[in-house]
C-alpha cells in the first residue's frame, strides 16, 4: 500500500514537473533577452547571420523590442541579397518584426517601415502611410525631421492632411491591423497553369484566368465540388516570379505563395 | 441584383470577324475575337464540347482546321517588327472604331500597353480606354530571329525606322508648370518683401505681450508649403497679414518652426497676432 502510494506520488511529481518545465524554460527575463541581443550582435560581427537571427528571434519572442528590431533589420538586409520566394518570406517576417519594434517606440524601425512603404518593398507602395510612419519616427527622434520635410514634398495637400491624421492615429495607439500579412506556402484551391515572363509585363494563368501584377479577378477554386455555392474566390496578383506567384485572396488574412518549377517560360 | 441568366450558347457571325485567336489551356478553350467594327469579345469554353464548333468556324473563315488564329488584312493598320532583350516581337496594330489610333511609329512598342488577353504565344494588348482620345488593340507575338528577317523582307517593310518628333500642340502641362512656378515665386517674393517692410516699419516687439497672448506663445516663424516646395521661415505677422489680405492660394499649407503638422495659414496664426 505504502509502495503504491509512493509510486503514485512519484508519477504525479514527474507529470507535474514535465508540464511545468517547458513553461519555465521558455520564460526569459529582460536581462536574458538583452544578453540574446548582444549575442546576436556578436554573431553579426563574426559574419554568422543564421546564428544571429536565431538569437534575435529568441529575444523578440521573449517580448524584447530591441530583439525584434535587430531580427527585422537583419531579415530585411538579407532579403536584399536573395530573390524569388526567399525574398518574399524574409521580407514578410522582417517587416513583421520591424512593426513590433516600431509600435514599441523604435524610431529607426519606423523609418524602415516608411521606406518600405515609399518604395513598395514587401508592402504596397503608399506615400500617405510612409509619411505617417516617418512622422511617428520624428516623434520618437526629432533629429529625423529633415527626412519628414523631404517626404512632404512628394505629397499633395489633401494627402498631407490624410497622412497627418493617420500619424495621429498611430500616436494614439491605433496601429494598422494588417500592416504585413503572413505568407502561406501553397494552397490546394489554386493551380498555376502557366507563367509568361517574356513580355513587357509578366503574366500568369491561374485557375484558367490570366493575371498581370495588380490584377484582381474572380476564379473558381480547383477541385471544388460542382454543387458548392461558394467556390468563387476574388484573387489579387501581387507578384510574379520565375517559378512562383504571390496572391492575396480577398477576405483572407494571409497571402498565398504558390510555386511551380515546371511551367516557367521566358 | 439583376436576374441571373445561364448562358447556353453564343454565335459569332464569321462575316464580322476581323481577328480570331484561340488557345487550349487544359480543358479550357480560350477565345478572343476582334470584329470588323473594332469591338471585341473574349470567352473561355469547354474544349471537349467546342472543338468541332471551332473547326467549323475556321472552315467558314477559309482557314485550315488546324489553325489557331485568323487575322483579316482589312482590320490591320500596320505591323512593327522590334527587337528587345535579345527577343524579336511582332506588333500587329488593329484598326480602331474611329480615328483613335496612336501613330504607327517606331516607338509603338514603348507605349503603355495593357494586356487584354493572353495565350501561350500571343498577347492582345490594349492602349487607352474605350472613349479615350486614343484607344486601340494590338496583337503581340514573339517570333524567331529568322522569322523576323524573313517577314521584314517579304512584307517589304521599311527597314530600321526612326521616329521623328511630332510637332506638339502648345504643351499645356509645361505652361501650367511655368504658371505655377511664377505664382509660387510671386507668393514667396510678396511674403519676403512684405516681411522686410513690416520689420522696418513696425515697432520692436513689445517686451511684455498682452496677458491674453502669453498663454499661447507665438512661434517665431512659419514655413510655407506650396506647389511641392517649402519656403521660409517667415515672421508670424507676415503670415497673418498675407492671410488677412487673402494673398494665399487655396492649397498653401503652413507649419510653425519646430512643429511637424502642416495646416492652413488661417489655423496656424491662431490666436491672431495683435498689431
Amino acid at each position: 500500500m505504502k509502495t503504491t502510494f509512493g509510486r503514485i506520488l512519484l508519477f504525479c511529481t514527474v507529470i507535474l514537473t514535465g508540464a511545468a518545465l517547458p513553461a519555465w524554460s521558455q520564460k526569459i527575463s529582460d536581462k536574458d533577452a538583452a544578453k540574446l541581443v548582444a549575442e546576436g550582435t556578436a554573431y553579426v560581427n563574426e559574419d554568422k547571420p543564421a546564428d544571429a537571427l536565431n538569437s534575435f528571434r529568441k529575444a523578440a519572442k521573449a517580448g524584447c523590442p530591441e530583439g525584434a528590431f535587430a531580427a527585422g533589420n537583419l531579415l530585411l538586409k538579407e532579403s536584399g541579397g536573395c530573390s524569388g520566394r526567399d525574398r518574399i518570406l524574409k521580407l514578410s517576417e522582417g517587416l513583421r518584426y520591424l512593426f513590433v519594434a516600431a509600435t514599441n517606440r523604435n524610431a529607426t524601425a519606423c523609418v524602415e517601415l516608411s521606406l518600405a512603404q515609399q518604395n513598395g518593398v514587401g508592402v504596397p507602395k503608399n506615400l500617405i502611410a510612409a509619411y505617417a510612419w516617418m512622422k511617428t519616427a520624428v516623434r520618437f527622434n526629432p533629429a529625423l525631421k529633415p527626412e519628414l520635410d523631404r517626404l512632404v514634398l512628394l505629397l499633395d495637400p489633401g494627402d498631407i492632411r490624410q497622412a497627418q491624421n493617420l500619424a495621429d492615429a498611430f500616436g494614439s495607439g491605433r496601429w494598422p491591423e494588417d500592416f504585413v500579412s503572413p505568407v502561406e506556402e501553397q494552397d490546394p484551391r489554386f493551380r498555376i497553369q502557366g507563367i509568361n515572363l517574356g513580355g513587357r509585363k509578366p503574366l500568369v494563368v491561374l485557375n484558367s484566368a490570366t493575371f498581370a501584377v495588380g490584377d484582381t479577378e474572380e476564379v473558381r477554386a480547383m477541385n471544388a465540388p460542382k454543387e458548392a455555392a461558394n467556390d468563387h474566390l476574388s484573387v489579387k496578383c501581387l507578384e510574379i516570379g520565375d517559378d512562383y506567384v504571390l496572391l492575396s485572396v480577398i477576405g483572407e488574412p494571409s497571402l498565398k505563395l504558390l510555386s511551380t518549377g515546371l511551367l516557367s517560360s521566358r | 441584383m439583376g436576374k441571373q441568366f445561364e448562358p447556353l450558347g453564343i454565335e459569332i457571325n464569321p462575316k464580322r470577324v476581323g481577328v480570331l485567336l484561340t488557345d487550349h489551356i487544359g480543358d479550357t478553350l480560350r477565345l478572343f475575337c476582334f470584329y470588323t467594327n473594332a469591338t471585341i469579345s473574349q470567352m473561355d469554353v469547354s474544349a471537349g464540347e467546342n472543338r468541332d464548333n471551332l473547326s467549323a468556324l475556321f472552315v467558314t473563315l477559309g482557314m485550315e482546321e488546324t489553325c489557331s488564329s485568323f487575322i483579316l488584312d482589312e482590320v490591320v493598320q500596320g505591323r512593327l517588327y522590334v527587337k528587345g532583350d535579345d527577343k524579336h516581337w511582332l506588333y500587329t496594330l488593329l484598326k480602331s472604331s474611329s480615328d483613335t489610333l496612336p501613330a504607327l511609329n517606331a516607338d509603338l512598342a514603348s507605349l503603355p500597353w495593357r494586356v487584354a488577353w493572353l495565350s501561350r504565344d500571343t498577347q492582345v494588348l490594349e492602349y487607352g480606354w474605350p472613349g479615350d482620345g486614343e484607344h486601340c488593340f494590338c496583337i503581340r507575338k514573339e517570333i524567331s530571329e529568322e522569322d523576323a528577317s524573313r517577314l521584314v523582307k517579304n512584307s517589304k517593310a521599311f527597314i530600321k525606322p526612326v521616329s521623328t518628333p511630332r510637332k506638339q500642340k502648345p504643351a499645356r502641362s509645361s505652361f501650367a508648370l511655368i504658371l505655377a512656378m511664377l505664382a509660387s515665386a510671386m507668393l514667396i517674393s510678396v511674403a519676403v518683401i512684405y516681411g522686410v517692410e513690416q520689420e522696418g516699419h513696425a515697432p520692436t516687439q513689445p517686451a511684455a505681450v498682452s496677458t491674453a497672448n502669453t498663454a499661447a506663445p507665438q512661434p517665431s516663424g512659419f514655413y510655407l508649403l506650396y506647389n511641392h516646395q517649402i519656403s521660409g521661415p517667415f515672421p508670424a505677422k507676415t503670415i497673418a497679414d498675407l492671410n488677412t489680405s487673402g494673398l494665399f492660394a487655396q492649397d498653401v499649407l503652413c507649419r510653425a518652426e519646430g512643429a511637424t503638422d502642416w495646416i492652413k495659414p488661417a489655423d496656424a496664426i491662431h490666436p491672431p497676432v495683435k498689431k
